[in-house]
């Protein structure tokens, strides 16, 4: 028979009850959040004719980025590792919308990116070509083959600002270095890029 | 008391001080503990407002879960262990409660860190600070922590943990094992330390009681001394009156007019008894003083084989018992008190020659080794019957005898002399095989003053 149920020990074990199930409830609140991707854009099937952003003959990846996106450091990260996977068989080019109203404090996401030996990083004014590319995240990854068509699109991490192996990297390494003719898609993780939507009960 | 003998009697007291010294460890281990949670907190926070401030939808920022989590579930985390330290510190649940607390901390900062590889290594830092507690059953609850984590994202969400998106069912134990490799090395280490403190606290025990009967011998010492000192005081007046009267009795019966008158043998028979029970009585008188007294020694430089030939001079001899000296002449002099060690050796060289049988030769050997700079042992050996066992250990104790005369208080003289020059005296006996008295000095005492 163990020690006698004291109020003191009955009070312990009551809050430490409740304590274990605030930690279970925050635990799983923190991985909902998380598991929970950005809104999902529609890339074009074919390489936009009105873009800005140059491809060769060979197959082409633009990621877009929100330039205060903590999230997309890991992306970033993770971009990094591709492109040694890929050993240079893919031409590179990052996006990094530039919004309007007041500054923007970079995550470092885009110094991150601008460090990775042969990709192309330049701002998307007002966020015009991620609108092309049907980027509705950031992190989103298009992947055009030689012939312009689209390969994949997604994300590059499994969860909100996670580094690590993705489905979305092991996907495009597939593509490219086997040459597998499938497309895929990823979800993405990341912060929107677009403004919420106004209040209704304001709008005309 | 023997060693044998001493166990049963300290196990209460040990386990006593067993018990405190593992409350006092597990006191502070909730402590430094709390420490650690609450810079885990500030170290957390700090984290997700330099790395992760504010999640943006378009120009629209808002503050970032990871803010919201470093300073909510991360309070959680760290408020229950600090406040359970604080309440009740090193109660049993605590620590299990750590234990938890601990690695689900690992988990947060993996996830305001981005799941950075090198964040992991946070797991197995906290294992080994969990080992502090020197307690093999917190490991238990960290690693359900851990386990559990990894089998709920590999069958729920395996993408975050595996990095694809179908995973085999038993790829957490992969990790997990990883964790139980740390616990096996964590748990014999927690076990040999618990070991040690048991033996820590025998030893304190066994110290304690060895302690305890020292001031109770002390005690009595200090009682005998005041004892010895006050009976020497009042004897030695009326002594040297009756010495005094003796000598002139004697002097007066010597003269050859007095001698023919008396003409009875056993007048001079019981003048010269007189004249010795004297000496015996001054003689016992000198002990008990010498006992009493414990003037510290005044050393000078000595030569160990002259201080002895000098003693076995004054030793009363026995036919047929052997004195040697196998001092070593060139053995380095020592610093000692000439006239306290001078009767150390008379001691000790006089009980072994009472101790060798009146009808039986004997050999009575005085011997030395070291000085300069390692410890002197000087021994005296003799070839009596030896000393039973049970004695050996009360023979340095005041008033102990097994003769039909004398004071008992030679050998506690030795060793009270020796025990003020800073050394100790120790007897080896074996029955048949004679005894040895060994007197060892440090090498302080052993080197002499140029």
């Amino acid at each position: 028979m163990g020690p006698p149920a004291t109020p003191r020990r009955v009070a312990t074990a009551a809050w430490l009850t409740l304590w274990l199930a605030g930690v279970v409830a925050g635990t799983g609140l923190l991985w909902k959040y998380k598991q929970t991707p950005g809104p999902t854009g529609r890339a074009p099937s074919q390489w936009p004719s009105d873009t800005a952003v140059t491809r060769a003959a060979r197959p082409t990846l633009v990621m877009t980025l929100h330039p205060g996106c903590a999230c997309s450091v890991a992306s970033v990260a993770e971009l990094a590792k591709l492109m040694r996977a890929l050993e240079g068989r893919v031409d590179t080019h990052v996006l990094v919308v530039q919004l309007a109203g007041p500054g923007v404090k970079p995550s470092g996401a885009v110094e991150a990116a601008r460090r990775i030996p042969g990709v192309d990083v330049r701002t998307d004014p007002g966020g015009v070509e991620a609108a092309r590319f049907g980027a509705k995240t950031s992190g989103t990854v298009v992947l055009y083959d030689e012939h312009g068509a689209l390969a994949f699109e997604g994300g590059l991490t499994t969860a909100r600002g996670h580094e690590g192996d993705s489905p979305g990297a092991a996907q495009i390494s597939a593509l490219v270095l086997r040459d597998t003719p499938s497309r895929t898609s990823t979800v993405v993780y990341g912060c929107e890029l677009e403004d919420p939507p106004a209040d209704p009960l304001e709008s005309p | 008391m023997t060693h044998a003998r001493l166990a049963p009697a300290i196990a209460p007291r040990a386990h006593e001080i067993f018990e405190a010294d593992r409350l006092a460890l597990h006191q502070r281990t909730d402590r430094m503990f709390s420490a650690v949670m609450l810079g885990q907190w500030v170290f957390g926070i700090v984290l997700s407002v330099v790395i992760s401030p504010y999640a943006w939808r378009g120009a629209t920022r808002s503050l970032h879960v990871h803010v919201l989590a470093a300073v909510f579930l991360g309070g959680l985390l760290s408020l229950a262990p600090i406040m359970l330290a604080w309440r009740q510190p090193g109660a049993r649940i605590n620590r299990h409660v750590v234990a938890v607390s601990q690695m689900l901390w690992s988990a947060l900062l993996i996830h305001l860190t981005g799941g950075r590889i090198e964040t992991h290594f946070h797991v197995f830092g906290g294992l080994a600070f969990l080992a502090f507690y020197r307690d093999w059953e917190v490991l238990v609850p960290a690693t359900v922590v851990v386990a559990a984590d990894h089998l709920l994202r590999g069958l729920f969400w395996p993408e975050s943990v595996y990095g694809i998106e179908v995973a085999e069912w038993w790829r957490f134990l992969e990790h997990a094992g990883w964790v139980v490799f740390e616990d096996i090395v964590l748990v014999v280490g927690c076990v040999t330390a618990t070991q040690e403190m048991a033996q820590n606290a025998q030893r304190k025990a066994r110290l304690e009681l060895l302690l305890s009967e020292s001031e109770r011998r002390k005690e009595k010492l200090a009682a005998v001394g005041q004892l010895a000192a006050s009976v020497a005081h009042e004897l030695r007046n009326p002594l040297t009156a009756v010495g005094n009267a003796h000598a002139y009795l004697n002097d007066k019966f010597n003269q050859p007019a007095v001698k023919s008158a008396v003409n009875d043998p056993r007048v001079e028979k019981f003048f010269g008894l007189a004249s010795r029970e004297l000496e015996n009585c001054n003689h016992i008188i000198g002990e008990l003083l010498d006992f009493a007294r414990e003037r510290p020694p005044q050393p000078e430089s000595c030569s160990l084989y002259e201080l002895t030939t000098e003693a076995l001079t004054l030793v009363r001899a026995r036919a047929g018992v052997e004195l040697k000296n196998g001092v070593p002449q060139a053995l380095p002099n020592v610093l000692i008190d000439r006239e306290q060690f001078r009767k150390v050796l008379i001691n000790l060289v006089q009980n072994a020659v009472e101790a060798i049988e009146p009808d039986r030769p004997g050999v009575v050997q005085i011997s030395a080794e070291g000085g300069e700079r390692t410890p002197l042992r000087l021994t005296v050996h003799d070839t009596g019957p030896g000393i039973p066992a049970e004695l050996l250990g009360q023979i340095f104790q005041p008033l102990f005898t097994t003769k039909t005369r004398g004071t008992g208080l030679g050998l506690a003289i030795v060793a009270g002399t020796v025990e003020r020059h800073g050394g100790k005296v120790s007897v080896v006996s074996l029955a048949g095989q004679g005894t040895s008295f060994v007197v060892e000095l440090p090498p302080s005492a052993a080197t002499a003053a140029a």
